[in-house]
């Protein structure tokens, strides 16, 4: 262990309580925000409980679940399946992604 | 002892050292991490890279870390999850080779520097990809956890290095 990695640990400890605190302080988010390639596509309450499939372009599907204002993404054909292993979200900026479709599930005020 | 037994030899340790690597990315992508954030994972095949980088040179980590990556890639994924990694991928090698050089790390060190440039060459990818912003809302975390892995692989870098730098230049004086 030399000097220059206890002041690499001491960044990673300082960086590790930053991530703490953002992820602790964000509010409760209202709307989620479907964006395919940075486009949005449409906007939906969290305080309404539905299930909606979104439709790619070309053809590939996302299927999400609002439940009690949280967002959670059920059902996808994607081929690594990481949008739907995303664990619900439920705080403003949180987002679910689908990076092989380009879909983005973002969480608004 | 001869140039060419020596060349043979370093192919096979080489050989060697990229199933190694691809093992363990394959072991590492059967382990679910139940974290909230996509993209997190140990990153048992880059404490290999770090003991290349000792033992043999920037060169040979190198080649075999993209090797590694396209060949687990096309085994195991996707073509577009190979971009992500090498993204990933030849980023901190840059920087581990970096600071594998100066004195003052140790593999520890290049570890958490490793990890840490991984993801942040991750992240960037993906979001030039998706242009959405909500990416960059994953970077602290992605950033402390990369630091967090990659000092766990630069332990195991620094504790294996000593005992197989030995092996090889053993071999190497016996012929």
């Amino acid at each position: 262990m030399k000097k220059g990695d206890i002041i690499l640990i001491g960044i990673g400890v300082a960086l590790l309580a930053f991530a703490i605190v953002f992820i602790l302080v964000r509010p409760k988010a209202v709307y989620v925000a479907v964006y395919e390639d940075g486009v949005l596509m449409d906007r939906y309450p969290l305080n309404k409980d539905t299930e909606v499939t979104i439709r790619t372009k070309d053809g590939h599907w996302n299927v999400m679940q609002i439940k009690d204002g949280t967002l959670n993404v059920i059902e996808a054909d994607c081929p690594n399946q990481i949008c739907v292993n995303t664990v619900p979200v439920t705080k403003t900026g949180e987002s679910i992604l689908c990076l092989p479709h380009k879909i983005s599930f973002i969480l608004e005020q | 002892m001869s140039k060419t037994s020596n060349a043979i030899r370093k192919t096979a340790y080489l050989g060697s050292f990229l199933a190694l690597a691809m093992v363990l990315s394959y072991l590492e992508s059967l382990i679910p991490l139940p974290i909230a954030v996509p993209g997190i994972k140990l990153g048992l095949a880059n404490g290999c890279v770090i003991i290349l980088l000792y033992v043999f040179g920037p060169f040979e980590a190198c080649s075999v870390n993209i090797l590694r990556v396209i060949l687990t890639s096309l085994l195991f994924t996707n073509l577009y999850a190979m971009f992500y990694s090498l993204a990933g991928a030849v980023l901190s090698l840059l920087v581990m080779i970096l600071f594998s050089k100066s004195k003052h790390f140790s593999p520890i060190g290049v570890g958490i520097i490793g990890g840490l440039f991984h993801n942040i060459g991750q992240c960037t990818v993906a979001f030039l990809v998706t242009k959405t912003d909500a990416i960059l809302g994953f970077l602290p975390i992605l950033m402390a956890a990369g630091m967090i892995c990659g000092c766990l692989t630069g332990i195991l870098g620094k504790i294996l290095y000593p005992k197989l730098k030995k092996i090889y230049s053993m071999k190497e004086i016996r012929g």
